[in-house]
């Protein structure tokens, strides 16, 4: 025992030994004025902008970050417990810029907006530090949009294709499956080579612990970080939140790889960082929002990128969400972030209520450069699918007032029945792209239209199975990615063969 | 527009510096002057910091302030304000001796908004840190 007593002895020597007490200059401040996680602190001279400031207050050190520099004051919000500074703390420079840490080790992980772990699994190791805020790529670095995202949301993955690289919103209101649409996404990148970084800005904790929960079951949370400022967070952290998950995601970027990330959502980060501004004493505008409400948005979506193959070829996807009051797309911040992204889908409260889930408004989503992404099978079979779903809407409205209709409006309101049927998908059960293919390739080719409109469903999950069973068509789309001649036959042998076996076709 | 305090105690110091007594009269008469039509009497408190501020400085003068865990002799106190003189270029050091004991051993040195802690608590509380990680 004696040696092992002997050796911590000499270690513990050693390290004081090797400890070298430097005394270095710093410069300090005074805490003038702290309140709701703003502070006004004296002095600090050559403070930076965005630099961690230590707050030494009762014993402890809490961070935080300068905002406003000022002749004479610096104005800066406070990360972390705020009703501990007082007025008159001592307040220290660090000579940092806000910085996060990175790395693959927050895969699986659940952090807060510091980087700090929230699931209880331990500490994060981190490969390196990135500053919250950073320039987005330029131009030369950049290149277009071509590979895929494949939600596994038929309605999406048809109409509104989304590409590696792309930001598009999800805007619609309270309640309408925004979130879902965005979860089921990152379930359906499992072995599509792509990291997930989910951001949840001033959500419920309940709510993300159900998501955290639904991600493990569908074995997603192996390729995913979420990081969270919950709704009892200070707006300080909701605020950094979207900036530290783009952080993390560069990290990936910077290797090469391919990042999903979801800011879920920038309406509240807009309240929050409203709030912050007001209180450092900037002049509101529009709907009490900052002047600078766009640059805040705008910095953070120009981050996703597609970089091209001399830069390491990765890419950032972003889905921002953005809830509305009263379906109302014209306010503020919706049409600022609209006309930020690449493209939006625009989720309908009366869609939803009749049932349509997702409830994608094919009329009013777009996708600005998703298409130049789809698979070349998909994009044969759903080239013209949005200007279709959102024709049959306009038709169906119109068609309620006379009863006889020529044939051709006839069929085209029967084929748009079954495609809205088609559309319908329930929640946690994303489609790989090979069977939306097939499905879609039955409806344009009049496969589906002597099945009944209410047994369209039913149908489509028969064929799905037949299809695995007999899976020569799938692997075919899957590799050849493709309708080549004889990916066509394999498909037209699986649909026909599938319908003979079925009794409730109308003859 | 409204001038800030600090342009107040700047114009002032440009005013007055290198003038004879007459012309020092007459520029504080119109100082004055100026302060009342612009009615920024009521920040003369702003103002009269920010022009002490500014004249230790036109002056090469410095306050700094050293805190010592025991009695602080005067050699320290001069040694102590030539290294000042030669860090920050200041002419003439006003120093401020404080004992603490709180400190237990070192010094702390404060000047303008920065520190140097040599204390022997901060040591400790260092050392502490570091064998904590």
């Amino acid at each position: 025992m004696s040696t092992t007593k002997d050796f911590i002895i000499a270690q513990l020597k050693d390290r004081i030994a090797g400890y070298q007490a430097e005394a270095k200059e710093q410069t300090v401040g005074r805490v003038l004025k702290v309140s709701d996680g703003i502070a006004l602190v004296s002095g600090l001279s050559d403070a930076m902008m965005s630099e961690i400031l230590l707050f030494k207050s009762g014993g402890r050190e809490i961070v935080g970050v300068a905002l406003n520099l000022e002749e004479s004051l610096v104005g800066a919000i406070i990360l972390g417990e705020f009703t501990a500074i007082k007025e008159g703390d001592e307040v220290v420079c660090t000579k940092r810029i806000l910085e996060v840490p990175v790395g693959p080790n927050l895969v699986g992980r659940v952090v807060d907006p510091l980087g700090a772990p929230l699931d209880g699994k331990g500490k994060i190791e981190a490969a390196k530090f990135y500053p919250v805020e950073k320039i987005a790529p330029g131009v030369i670095t950049r290149a277009s949009v071509k590979e895929p995202v494949q939600t596994g949301i038929k309605a999406i993955d048809a109409m509104i294709p989304i590409g590696r690289g792309q930001r598009e919103l999800i805007i619609g209101d309270r309640q309408i499956g925004k979130t879902a649409i965005a979860i089921d996404t990152i379930i359906n990148q499992k072995g599509q080579n792509m990291k997930c970084i989910y951001v949840a800005i001033g959500q419920k904790e309940s709510k993300i612990a159900n998501i955290v929960a639904k991600l493990e079951e569908a074995g997603a949370m192996e390729y995913t970080t979420i990081v969270l400022a919950g709704a009892s967070n200070s707006a300080s952290l909701l605020y950094i939140a979207p900036y530290t998950g783009c952080a993390m995601a560069e990290y990936f970027l910077d290797q090469g790889e391919d990042v999903l990330i979801i800011y879920d959502d920038l309406s509240k980060h807009a309240v929050a960082y409203r709030e912050i501004s007001l209180l450092l004493r900037r002049p509101p505008g529009r709907e009490a929002y900052p002047g600078d409400v766009f640059y805040l948005h705008s910095r953070l979506l120009e981050r996703a990128c597609k970089l091209n193959a001399d830069f390491g070829g990765g890419s950032i996807t972003a889905l921002p969400i953005i809830e509305t009051q009263a379906g109302d797309v014209s306010a503020y911040i919706p049409t600022n972030v609209i006309s930020i992204t690449d493209g939006q889908i625009y989720l309908e409260p009366d869609l939803f209520y009749q049932g349509q889930r997702p409830a994608v408004n094919a009329g009013l989503s777009v996708s600005r450069v998703g298409s130049s992404a789809q698979i070349k099978a998909m994009k044969k079979v759903a080239g013209k699918m949005r200007l279709e779903a959102a024709q049959y809407r306009e038709l169906a409205a119109f068609a309620q007032f006379g009863s006889d209709l020529d044939e051709d409006t006839r069929k085209k309101l029967e084929r748009g029945k079954r495609l809205y049927e088609i559309f319908k998908q329930d929640q946690y059960l994303p489609v790989p792209v090979a069977k939306q293919v097939l499905i879609y390739y039955s409806l344009i080719n009049g496969y589906i239209d002597d099945v009944p409109v209410e047994k369209t469903h039913e149908f489509e999950e028969g064929l799905m199975k037949y299809a695995d069973l007999n899976n020569q068509a799938l692997i075919l789309i899957e590799t050849k990615k493709e309708l080549t001649e004889e990916v066509e036959v394999e498909i037209k042998k699986v649909v026909e063969d599938y319908k003979a076996t079925l009794d409730y076709l109308i003859k | 527009m409204k001038i800030s305090a600090r342009q107040y105690a700047e114009s002032l110091v440009r005013a007055i510096s290198e003038s004879s007594e007459a012309e020092l009269k007459m520029a504080l008469d119109n100082f004055a002057k100026i302060m009342l039509e612009n009615r920024d009497l009521n920040r003369w408190d702003e103002i009269s910091a920010a022009f002490s501020k500014i004249w230790d400085q036109a002056q090469g003068e410095l306050a700094a302030e050293f805190t010592g865990a025991r009695a602080i002799s005067d050699q320290t106190k001069t040694e102590v304000a030539e290294y000042l003189k030669a860090k920050t270029g200041a002419k003439k050091i006003v120093l401020t001796a404080k004992k603490d004991v709180d400190i237990l051993g070192g010094f702390v040195l404060r000047y303008e908004d920065k520190v140097i802690d040599a204390s022997l608590k901060r040591s400790l509380g260092d050392l502490k840190n570091e064998m904590n990680k």
